[in-house]
């Protein structure tokens, strides 16, 4: 097993404006495993998560100080390109978002855009592989030039998946996945990002504390934009160290 | 600890806590009732000790029942996972207290009680209803403290079993003829020894549930 930091956060600051929104956070996140960040609404960690690719960068008023590498390269540097970043650490957002094309031109987008194919076999390979690893080519092998928006949420949020991992991340970051998907839907999630965590490292972010224990090896806890406990999974639903833990998994505090 | 923002929670495992409670309450009056029984052998009270091991089970499947239920509506984890998890097992040992008081009050119909043993006997009856009741009072309060007193008073059961052990089996050597009396009154003080260990052991799950820790004896 793996026990490679990948990314490396200290004394992370971040603002919107003149308000705080997180606070000194330092941990480290292991390669090729699933890492969990929960806490209520409001608690940073979306900010937080967004931080890892410089998609905060987007909004005006956002600022932050401290340090995040990956790889021991600081994902801050002026010097980094955030679209090489983002190539590097993939997103994948609460709700399913495809793109305005057919299921084959979703996840080929990427990978026309950066050149990361040289001719239209190598391209229909690539997309085909990144389909049959979400498990979505087998249910659309018919329809691949359909419209994406043909899709059932669960497929559309699959699609995306495909869509990330097709120009070969390998971080991805999940922002509440499976917050607009039915359980069954949930569940096929739920296994693709354990298949997914072989080869890439994954950060999801969930409200869902069941959803949290059973893909993750790590958890962060965050409340008010402080890191308050991160621990190995097991540990915190079973034995958190932090009061402040055990109250909101238990639901004692929102 | 601050109630659950689903306040329907917390009356659930409230409810958990005080069926527990309600058991070892039941537990305590079968064992009140054997040391009536053995001090003064009469087949109405006899028969009293016997019936409430039903009125036992059926707590303990109520308790199975209701930890179930708690797992699947409401997903505890944590101080809640330790608390339902261990009910369950505390129902376990409850129910066979319940079970070895039973079977003890049937074999005390064929004894007819030596003085040394009769007293020996009450002795360590006596400490395993004060185990109880402080077993009893430590699960209601969580107390850790308490429920670590009365793993350590099991020792002195554990001895006076021993001493009694060694006794009757002499008793068999010196006397062969009383074989099935003396045989009786051996499956009596073991159960009394299982019983001790049952209590301990629902002590033990009051450290568990606090402080995720177990004391072994």
């Amino acid at each position: 097993m793996s026990e490679n930091k990948k990314i490396i956060v200290k004394d992370v600051n971040a603002f919107y404006g003149a308000k705080q929104a997180l606070f000194d956070v330092n941990l480290h996140v292991l390669e090729k495993e699933v890492t969990a960040f929960i806490g209520p609404s409001g608690c940073g960690k979306s900010t937080f998560l967004r931080c890892l690719n410089r998609m905060n960068d987007l909004i005006d008023i956002f600022s932050m100080n401290g340090s995040i590498t990956i790889d021991g390269v600081e994902v801050n540097s002026p010097t980094l390109d955030p679209v090489e970043l983002r190539m590097k650490v993939g997103m994948v957002f609460q709700k399913p978002n495809p793109f305005p094309k057919s299921i084959f031109e979703n996840v080929a987008y990427g990978l026309k855009i950066h050149g990361l194919t040289s001719n239209k076999k190598e391209l229909e390979e690539i997309v085909k592989d990144c389909l049959e690893r979400v498990g979505l080519l087998d249910e659309i092998k018919d329809r691949l030039h359909d419209s994406a928006f043909g899709l059932s949420g669960g497929q559309q949020q699959r699609l995306c998946i495909a869509r990330t991992i097709a120009i070969n991340p390998e971080i991805i970051l999940m922002d509440e996945p499976c917050s607009a998907l039915d359980p069954i839907a949930t569940a096929k999630i739920e296994n693709l990002i354990g298949e997914l965590s072989a080869k890439y490292t994954i950060i999801i972010v969930t409200h869902s504390m069941q959803q949290a224990a059973r893909i993750s090896k790590h958890t962060a806890f965050f409340h008010l934009g402080k890191l308050i406990e991160f621990d190995e999974t097991t540990k915190i639903f079973s034995n958190p160290k932090n009061k402040k833990t055990e109250d909101y998994i238990t639901g004692r505090i929102g | 600890m601050v109630g659950h923002i689903v306040k329907s929670y917390d009356k659930d495992l409230d409810n958990l806590k005080k069926l527990i409670t309600g058991m070892m309450n039941t537990n305590l009056e079968q064992l009140n009732l054997l040391y009536d029984l053995l001090s003064d052998f009469s087949n109405e009270t006899q028969a009293k000790v016997i019936n409430i091991d039903k009125a036992i089970n059926d707590l303990d499947a109520k308790i199975i029942d209701e930890s179930i239920k708690i797992f699947s509506l409401r997903n505890p984890v944590a101080y809640d996972l330790r608390f339902v998890f261990s009910a369950s097992h505390v129902s376990k040992n409850l129910e066979r207290i319940g079970d070895y008081t039973k079977a003890t009050a049937r074999y005390a119909t064929n004894v007819s009680m030596y003085d040394k043993v009769k007293s020996s006997y009450l002795e360590i009856l006596h400490i395993l209803i004060e185990m109880l009741h402080s077993a009893r009072t430590a699960f209601e309060n969580m107390d850790v403290e308490l429920s670590k007193k009365v793993i350590a008073m099991d020792e002195k059961v554990d001895l006076l079993y021993n001493e009694m052990s060694i006794l009757l089996l002499q008793k068999i050597q010196i006397l062969p003829e009383k074989l099935d009396e003396i045989r009786a009154y051996i499956l009596i003080v073991r159960n009394f020894e299982r019983i001790g260990d049952h209590i301990a052991s629902c002590c033990q799950y009051i450290d568990f549930i606090e402080n995720n820790t177990m004391i072994y004896n």
